[in-house]
């Protein structure tokens, strides 16, 4: 199969067994969820907010930080919040610009959140907040010896990801666009292309999306999940727009499964020709 | 809190000479209970305490039992290190806890 493909179906199997008995599952790390919008909890306008969007997009898994203790026991608050919630955790390493800071940050996270999932992010460069791919397959590797299940946040690369599988990564979070410009899919080629290079692996499109729209998008090319945050905490409703992104995940899901359409250049009339009233052919 | 205190600067006062070492390569000294205090760095900010334990430090701190994480000069100290884990001069602490992320 050419990796320039882009029939959602052409031989991609479905890799969730859930497809098979109508269930329609994300699988990840043996994890079976519903859900296919993975949602930060950073930048809500309150905690309300945040409690009513989450509870609205009917999200299984949220994403959470760690950050130095300015106030004591501020931390605490959030994390009996966060187990409020009937979720799985995804701590990040959000800010980190090494693998050492990067793999003591997820000890820690894996301490305090007590799961051994963790979002792995080693950024490059503060304007594009770019993942330094060298250093994420250093930490990826270490972590992943030491028992975590770690997911990438890496770019469209092929290279870098199959060194990511290598390193133990069973679940791969390509970028959209850069965290927090709400540009959708910037790349979408890269994207088409490494979805139909690992037709097998769960792939999630992370960060960047600013519309419902992108999320669609995201989940027409036949990618299992999308994580996104800002632009739901940053929306005018952030409760209203988190129902939103999880209509458009869904209708791209579905849409994918059903298969697409072949795009074509030509215009081909949908109702029949033949009966046509006043039709003529010589007219033609 | 015991009252062995690593010494690694100049500015520290002992009481006595050096009788233990410590991790790293650290001088160590017995002295009284109280005298001496390390310069530490504490999530990036400025301290002088008179704590020579991880433990001692968050107690101090008045982290008690709150849900926090720590890391000494980079490198992860589960809880139940903290109490073992000897402070010296310059060490760099991070006290983390569970926060909003994206």
């Amino acid at each position: 199969m050419s990796a320039f493909e882009n029939t959602p179906q052409d031989g991609r199997e479905l890799q969730d067994a859930g497809e098979l008995s109508g269930k329609d599952l994300f699988s990840v790390y043996g994890v079976d969820l519903t859900s296919r919008l993975l949602l930060g909890t950073a930048q809500y306008p309150s905690p309300s907010v945040l409690n009513s969007a989450i509870e609205a997009c009917e999200t299984e898994v949220v994403t959470v930080s760690l950050r130095r203790e300015a106030a004591r026991g501020g931390g605490q608050s959030f994390f009996d919040m966060v187990r409020s919630w009937d979720v799985r955790v995804l701590p990040n390493t959000a800010g980190c610009r090494s693998p050492k800071d990067a793999i003591t940050t997820a000890l820690m996270a894996r301490e305090l959140f007590d799961t051994d999932w963790v979002k792995l992010e080693v950024i490059a460069n503060d304007d594009t907040l770019q993942p330094d791919l060298f250093g994420l397959v250093e930490a990826a590797k270490e972590l992943s010896a030491q028992g975590f299940k770690v997911f990438p946040y890496t770019t469209e690369d092929l290279g870098a990801a199959e060194r990511l599988m290598a390193a133990g990564c069973e679940v791969l979070m390509p970028w959209g666009a850069p965290i927090g410009t709400g540009k959708g899919l910037t790349n979408p080629y890269a994207l088409r292309t490494m979805r139909n290079y690992f037709p097998g692996v769960p792939l999630v499109v992370d960060a960047g999306m600013g519309a419902p729209s992108h999320a669609a998008y995201a989940m027409e090319l036949g990618f299992d999940a999308v994580l996104l945050n800002t632009a739901v905490a940053k929306a005018g409703d952030p409760v209203r727009m988190a129902r939103a992104f999880a209509g458009a995940v869904g209708a791209g899901r579905a849409a994918f499964v059903s298969g697409l359409m072949e795009s074509r250049d030509m215009a081909a009339p949908s109702t029949p020709v033949a009966g046509t009233p006043f039709f003529d052919l010589d007219a033609l | 809190m015991n009252d062995t205190r690593i010494i690694s600067s100049a500015n520290a006062t002992l009481d006595s000479a050096p009788s233990q070492v410590g991790h790293g390569d650290e001088e160590v000294a017995e002295t009284a209970a109280g005298k001496l205090t390390l310069e530490l760095q504490v999530n990036g900010e400025a301290r002088t305490v008179n704590c020579h334990t991880l433990g001692a430090l968050l107690a101090s701190l008045g982290y008690g039992e709150t849900r926090i994480a720590t890391a000494v000069n980079g490198v992860f100290v589960a809880a139940p290190e903290r109490a073992s884990c000897n402070l010296s001069n310059g060490d760099r602490v991070e006290i983390v806890a569970p926060r909003q992320g994206g």
